[in-house]
């Protein structure tokens, strides 16, 4: 009788030790996930402050069109341009290609089935299965690859066209970028870091000209501030001459400072961007945009 | 009779003379010869050397580059130089080249130490 009691005894307190083992364990993941949630909640906010601090007279959500929030006279003329807007034949090629099926019968409308009501405001995202951020533009191309499709080039072209017509799309949505996990917070953190590290024999960070002396001139241009610069992508630029991603403004970014520029949409362009995301947060998606 | 014997003897002298001048002459003309010779595998042996030594500088410099390329930190002026060094070497100017290849390796090595800062250091930039 004595020894069942005891066996008993045994059974119970094994059970109960493993139950406050999960426990234990499952509050410590939940605090690891809310102090990391927390760290990336407290970085935008002080990235907001920073930009209310240095431009006190002009609302947040402005920041939404780049240097022409800040410049008054560049915002006239930027509007003026928005009538005939250079990236409308971009959005239109875009939707035509988007429209486009693949030699198996599918088409980008199978990869992306909500994309007339607007998916742009979800991207970047990280995905907890292969553990990367994915852009944009390198779902589109998985799309392809799945459907047994050459990739397009990175950059410009069909790609960036296909992009715009996403974003045209998802235009009026604010920015909604999740952080899922401990692996999301590491690729958040690799983007953070190059944010601000300096590169380039001028030895300037992206922190540099887009954060600390935004709204400066550098030669005859005006620096933009960091916050917003994702809303807008893809962009036409003037002294491109033709619509561009996000990527291709960070490569002529670091070719501006004499850094050799990194391969687009690989993983540490992948990471900047999902941080300068998120730094936007809750901003609207204007996309695509025209820039000088 | 005596001045013909003279004569003789002065033709004998005289031919004598011309001999050992010959001989001097064809042995002064060898000395130079093989000075010539040894001067010019020495300065064949010099400009060598120095081809070699602007070679391993260009080899040094691609190895550099490399490195800081794999860290993500490569500067863009960089390969331009070793481009340009592997022309001037290409072209027989390894004094260039030697020069061009040094200026690579220095900013290759200070493309490396931009990267060590900000891994160390990127921290005390954030406004966070």
């Amino acid at each position: 009788m004595n020894l069942i009691k005891t066996n008993k005894f045994h059974w119970l307190a094994g059970i109960a030790t493993l139950l406050l083992s999960v426990s234990v364990h499952s509050q410590n993941n939940e605090n690891k996930q809310s102090s990391f949630q927390e760290n990336v909640k407290e970085d935008i906010q002080e990235f907001r402050d920073f930009y209310s601090k240095k431009f006190s007279n002009i609302d947040i959500n402005e920041f939404k069109d780049g240097v022409y929030a800040i410049d008054a006279k560049s915002r006239e003329q930027w509007l003026e341009i928005e009538e005939f807007a250079p990236y409308e034949i971009s959005v239109e090629e875009g939707e035509e290609a988007f429209g486009e099926t693949f030699a198996n019968g599918k088409s980008y409308i199978d990869c992306f089935p909500k994309v007339e009501d607007g998916i742009r405001q979800n991207y970047p995202y990280f995905n907890t299965e292969t553990n990367q951020v994915i852009t944009v533009e390198l779902a589109i191309n998985q799309c392809r690859k799945t459907n047994n499709e050459k990739p397009l080039a990175f950059g410009n072209g069909t790609l960036a066209d296909i992009s715009a017509y996403i974003s045209f799309a998802s235009r009026g949505q604010l920015l909604d970028i999740k952080l899922p996990n401990e692996k999301a917070y590491d690729a958040y953190m690799a983007g953070k870091k190059f944010f601000y590290s300096k590169r380039g024999q001028l030895n300037f960070a992206c922190a540099d000209c887009h954060l600390q002396i935004a709204g400066s001139m550098l030669r005859a241009d005006l620096l933009s501030p960091a916050l917003g610069h994702p809303t807008a992508m893809p962009v036409y630029r003037s002294n491109w001459g033709e619509l561009g991603t996000l990527h291709t403004r960070y490569a002529e970014c670091n070719k501006n400072v004499r850094a050799q520029p990194l391969e687009l949409q690989g993983e540490d362009y992948r990471n900047l961007e999902y941080f300068q995301t998120m730094m936007s947060q809750g901003m609207e998606v204007n996309g695509p945009s025209s820039r000088k | 009779m005596i001045k013909n014997k003279l004569n003789e003897i002065v033709s004998h002298k005289t031919k004598l003379l011309v001999l050992i001048l010959a001989i001097l002459s064809l042995s002064a003309c060898e000395k130079t010869e093989s000075e010539t010779s040894a001067n010019d595998s020495a300065s064949t042996e010099k400009v060598e050397q120095i081809t070699s030594e602007s070679s391993n500088l260009i080899a040094e410099a691609n190895k550099q580059s490399a490195k800081a390329k794999e860290v993500g930190f490569e500067w863009s002026t960089t390969q331009k130089l070793i481009d340009q060094a592997q022309q001037a070497e290409e072209a027989g100017d390894t004094k260039l080249a030697s020069e061009l290849a040094n200026k690579a390796i220095k900013e290759s090595k200070n493309s490396l130490a931009q990267a060590k800062y900000a891994d160390e250091h990127w921290q005390d930039h954030t406004i966070n």
